[in-house]
């Protein structure tokens, strides 16, 4: 199996950044586009 | 194991992540964020951050979900409105791609704190509250009051923006636009 390094959570966490980013950026409704910035930011703590 | 349990707590996490933007009812979208904080919480495990997993947990799917579904149910937001989009779908893909990039050049490029974090730190005591506590009040002092003071800041502002306006002599009153 192959084995999980740094690299890995990092593609992950910029994967959730870039879904927050195009839901804030697409979204028309204030609460759905605060939800997009709660679920982006927080996988940053990885690092 | 291990990359079987990331593999699974990341797609989980991708899949609930765009299930929140596309999804139509903002309620659906709080419950698939539900779904995607645990998934983070679970990759949070998996870096031996156990405290940060559980902190995750409590603060992200507990307090912050339920001011959600509470100013879901008060605002009565079942359908969002048909609006012309501000951004098409193709703006937005490019715009999210770019930053990215950015993000990443930033994060390779910036060597010296990466290069200064890992000598600290004892894989006994690594993750533990203590641990975690220790760092906060010693080498991240700064940002941590630096956030604080944020915080403080972002409570008086919320405050002033939701005073009832009481029209003085002389005075337009409040901050009504």
């Amino acid at each position: 199996m192959l084995n999980v390094g740094l690299n890995h959570f990092l593609f992950l966490a910029a994967a959730l950044f870039s879904i927050g980013v195009i839901g804030v950026l697409t979204r028309r409704n204030a609460l759905v586009i605060f939800m997009c910035i709660n679920g982006a930011p927080p996988i940053f703590k990885d690092r | 194991m291990s990359a079987l349990a990331f593999y699974v707590a990341a797609g989980i996490a991708v899949f609930a992540a765009l299930m929140v933007v596309l999804h139509k009812s903002p309620a659906i979208s709080a419950v698939y964020l539900v779904l995607c904080f645990f998934a983070v919480a679970a990759n949070y495990v998996l870096l031996h951050a156990h405290f940060i997993a559980a902190i995750q947990i409590l603060v992200y799917a507990g307090a912050i979900m339920v001011l959600f579904i509470m100013v879901i149910m008060l605002l009565n937001l079942d359908q969002e409105e048909r609006q012309r989009r501000q951004f098409g779908l193709l703006t937005a893909l490019s715009i999210a791609a770019g930053l990215c990039v950015a993000l990443f050049l930033v994060l390779f490029t910036w060597e010296p704190s990466t290069q200064a974090v890992p000598k600290q730190i004892d894989p006994f005591t690594f993750g533990t509250t203590e641990t975690v506590g220790k760092f906060l009040f010693t080498d991240y002092l700064l940002p941590f009051e630096v956030a604080s003071v944020l915080l403080l800041a972002a409570i008086v502002g919320a405050i002033v923006l939701s005073r009832r306006s009481e029209p003085g002599p002389g005075d337009k009153g409040g901050f009504d636009a």
